[in-house]
C-alpha cells in the first residue's frame, strides 16, 4: 500500500486529521453530579464595590509603593559570599579575626574583609550592590546606612582590586563611595572597577556602565576639594597620590574583558553586547559579537530571549542556514513584539552582525539601517552606520559608497571610535 | 429547574453570563452544558487521560464561576474559558510530568485488518472521513505525538489545528502575539513531522 505523496499533501492531510470535529455531547449524569456537588459549595469572588474601586486601588497602590520604596532605599547589611581560598573578616566589636564561613556575627561598621593571595570573595547587599574582592585586597566598612535618612555607604580600600555593581534607585538618596590611598571614587551609577596599588601610590578606575566621580587626595591623604572628574562608561583613569585625577581615557579591549565578570554579578536583568571601546570595535562586532544574558534574570521575557538566542547559536554551530535564518526571523519578531529601549539597539546590532556572518548582506544592512530609524538618539548609532560602510567596502566591493558613508560618519559622530576608524579607512 | 433537561441552551451567552454573574447557578449550569464537551475534549488531548481531563474540566467551570464577576471581555467568553482550561491543564500536566509518556510506534499497525501503519495512512487516499473508526484511532496516535512536543508547541497545535481556534483567539489564550503564534505553529508542525518520520524509521 505504498503511495507517493508530496509534503503539501501530507500537511493538508495531517491538519485535516488533527482537527477535532467531534460533535458536542452534553455531560453525562456522573459528570453533572460531580459538577453540581462542586458548584453547590462555591460562592463567587465578590467584585469590588464599584463606588470605592478607585479608593481601594489608590490605598493598595500607596501601600505597595511605600513598602517597595522602604525596601529599595534601605539596603540590607552586607554579607560575604562565594568565598574561595583564604578570606578573613575582622569583627571590630569583638576585636577578633574570623575565617569567612566560620560563623562571624554579621558585618558592621569598622569591620574589615581581607582576601589573601589565594582568596577571593563577594560582598553582597542583596538587591543593592555587589562587590567582588579579588585576591590581595583589604576593604574596611567605614559607614553603612542604618536609617532611611542616612544612606551613605562608605568603604575604604587600602590595597587590592574590587569590581562593583551598584543599583542606583534614587539618585539623590543612594550614595556609595570607595576611598583608596590616592582617590575617592563616588558612585554615580552601576558597574565599575577599582584597583588600588599596594603602595597606595595610585588607583586605577574603569567604568563599564553608569559613571563614577573621582576626587584626588593630597599627600597627607585628605580629599581634595577641587579637580574632581566624572568617568563615563568605557573610560578609565589612573590617579596618583597627591595629584588631581587626569582626563579619562578609553579602556582597551583587554581591560573591558577583565571587567566582564561584572555582567554576571547581582540579580540584574542584564542584557549586554560585549565589545571593546576601541577603534576596531565595528570589526569586532561584525566578526562574532557576544551577547550576555543573565541566567539569573527573573523576567520571563529575558529568559525567553535567552532561549531564542541559544537556539540561534546552536543553528550557527550546526551550520544549518535554514534553521539559522528562521531563528533570526523569530528573534526579530520577538523584538518587534517586546520592544525594550534598554536592549533593543544592542540586540539589533547583534542580529545585523549575525546576518552578515552568513553572507546575508542586504538583510544585515536593513537591520543596521533600521536602528537609526527606530533609535535616532542612541549612542551606538555610529557603530550601526559604520557597520554598513564596512559591508559596502568589503563584501559588496563598492568603495565609492563606502567612502561616502565613512565621510558621513566623520560628520555625524566626530568623537566616536567609528570616526577614527572612518578616518583611517579614508586615508587608505 | 433541572438544568440537564433545560432548553435554555439556545439563550445567548451574554444573557447567561449576566444571570450567572449575579449568582444564578442554573444559568451557569446551562453554560456548563453548552461548553463542557469542547473543554473536556481539549483537556483530554492535552493530558491524554480521559478521567483526569474530566476532573480538570469540572475544575475549569468552577474557577470560571468563581471569577465570573471579574469577566468583562464581551464576546470573548470562549477564549476566556480556554485560558482557564490551559492554566488548569498546565497544572495537571506538571503534576504528572514525571510519569513516562506512553510510547507508540508508527509502525505498529493501526488498522489490524489491512496492517496499515500511521504513516502510510496519512498519505493514503483510501482513508476517507467515512472510515471513522480507523481515522479516530489515527487521531489518537497523533494526539499522543503532540503531547510529546515541547509544551508551548503542543498548546499552539491543540488550540489552532485541533480545536480550530482562530489565531486571534489562540494568541489571546496563550498571551502571545499572533506573530509569535505563527512562528510557534510552524515550528510545531515541523517538529510533528519529524516525530512521524522518526516513528516511521522505528527510532521512536
Amino acid at each position: 500500500m505504498t503511495r507517493s505523496y508530496s509534503g503539501n499533501d501530507m500537511e493538508k492531510r495531517l491538519r485535516g486529521l488533527l482537527r477535532d470535529d467531534s460533535p458536542d455531547i452534553a455531560p453525562d449524569d456522573r459528570v453533572w453530579d460531580k459538577f453540581s456537588r462542586r458548584l453547590a459549595d462555591v460562592s463567587q469572588t465578590p467584585s469590588p464595590d464599584r463606588g470605592n474601586h478607585g479608593l481601594y486601588f489608590a490605598a493598595a497602590l500607596a501601600l505597595v509603593i511605600g513598602v517597595a520604596l522602604y525596601l529599595l532605599v534601605t539596603p540590607a547589611r552586607p554579607h560575604v559570599s562565594n568565598a574561595k581560598g583564604t578570606v578573613k573578616i575582622f569583627d571590630s566589636s569583638a576585636n577578633r579575626w574570623y575565617f569567612a564561613g566560620e560563623g562571624y556575627p554579621g558585618l558592621g561598621e569598622g569591620d574589615i574583609i581581607k582576601t589573601f593571595d589565594d582568596g577571593e570573595c563577594d560582598l553582597v547587599s542583596d538587591g543593592k550592590y555587589y562587590m567582588r574582592l579579588r585576591s590581595g585586597s583589604e576593604l574596611l566598612i567605614k559607614e553603612l546606612p542604618s536609617k532611611i535618612f542616612r544612606s551613605e555607604i562608605k568603604y575604604v580600600m587600602d590595597k587590592g582590586d574590587v569590581l562593583t555593581y551598584f543599583r542606583k534607585v534614587l539618585p539623590i538618596h543612594d550614595k556609595m563611595s570607595l576611598e583608596t590611598g590616592s582617590a575617592l571614587v563616588s558612585v554615580v551609577g552601576t558597574d565599575f572597577m577599582v584597583k588600588s596599588a599596594p603602595s597606595m601610590a595610585n588607583t586605577w578606575v574603569g567604568v563599564l556602565t553608569g559613571a563614577v566621580r573621582i576626587d584626588g587626595k593630597d599627600i597627607d591623604g585628605r580629599i581634595k576639594k577641587d579637580g574632581g572628574i566624572l568617568v563615563n562608561p568605557g573610560e578609565k583613569v589612573v590617579i596618583d597620590k597627591g595629584k588631581n585625577p587626569p582626563e579619562p581615557s578609553r579602556m582597551l579591549g583587554g581591560e573591558i574583558a577583565d571587567m566582564s565578570e561584572l555582567y554576571g554579578m547581582g540579580n540584574k536583568e542584564q542584557v549586554a553586547l560585549i565589545i571593546s571601546g576601541g577603534t576596531e570595535r565595528v570589526k569586532e562586532m561584525l566578526e562574532m559579537p557576544i551577547v550576555y544574558i543573565s541566567d539569573k534574570s527573573s523576567s520571563a521575557l529575558i529568559r525567553e530571549m535567552g532561549k531564542i538566542l541559544g537556539e540561534l547559536k546552536e543553528a550557527f554551530v550546526e551550520g544549518r542556514k535554514d534553521k539559522y535564518l528562521s531563528n533570526i526571523a523569530s528573534f526579530e519578531a520577538f523584538l518587534d513584539e517586546h520592544p525594550d529601549p534598554k536592549y533593543d539597539v544592542i540586540l539589533r546590532l547583534f542580529i545585523g552582525a549575525y546576518y552578515e556572518k552568513i553572507g546575508e548582506h542586504a538583510k544585515s544592512i536593513a537591520v543596521f539601517g533600521d536602528i537609526s530609524r527606530k533609535h535616532p538618539d542612541s549612542a551606538l548609532l555610529s557603530l550601526a552606520d559604520c557597520a554598513i560602510a564596512v559591508i559596502f567596502e568589503g563584501p559588496l566591493a563598492d568603495p565609492d559608497k563606502a567612502r561616502e558613508l565613512y565621510r558621513k560618519i566623520l560628520e555625524k559622530y566626530p568623537d566616536s571610535p567609528e570616526a577614527e576608524y572612518a578616518r583611517l579607512r579614508l586615508v587608505r | 429547574m433541572d438544568v440537564r433537561r433545560s432548553r435554555d441552551i439556545d439563550t445567548p451567552i451574554e444573557e447567561l453570563i449576566e444571570k450567572a454573574s449575579k449568582g444564578d447557578k442554573d444559568a451557569f449550569g446551562v453554560i456548563f452544558k453548552k461548553y463542557y464537551s469542547r473543554i473536556h475534549r481539549y483537556l483530554t488531548h492535552y493530558l491524554m487521560d480521559h478521567g483526569i481531563a474530566e476532573d480538570a474540566a469540572v475544575e475549569v467551570f468552577i474557577q470560571a464561576y468563581r471569577n465570573l464577576q471579574g469577566y468583562d471581555e464581551r464576546g470573548k467568553f470562549t477564549g476566556w474559558l480556554y485560558k482557564i482550561a490551559t492554566n488548569c491543564a498546565r497544572k495537571a500536566y506538571n503534576s504528572r510530568k514525571k510519569e513516562r509518556a506512553m510510547l507508540t510506534s508508527m509502525d505498529r499497525p493501526v488498522d489490524e485488518e489491512t496492517g496499515a501503519t500511521l504513516h502510510s495512512m496519512i498519505g493514503d487516499d483510501s482513508y476517507r472521513p467515512d472510515g471513522l473508526v480507523e481515522k479516530e484511532d489515527l487521531k489518537e496516535y497523533l494526539y499522543e505525538l503532540i503531547r510529546r512536543l515541547d509544551k508551548k508547541y503542543g498548546e499552539a497545535l491543540l488550540l489552532c489545528d485541533v480545536q480550530g481556534l482562530s489565531y486571534a483567539e489562540a494568541s489571546e489564550v496563550l498571551d502571545i502575539s499572533e506573530n509569535t503564534l505563527g512562528v510557534r505553529l510552524s515550528r510545531a508542525r515541523e517538529a510533528l513531522y519529524k516525530l512521524i518520520e522518526r516513528a516511521r524509521k522505528g527510532s521512536l
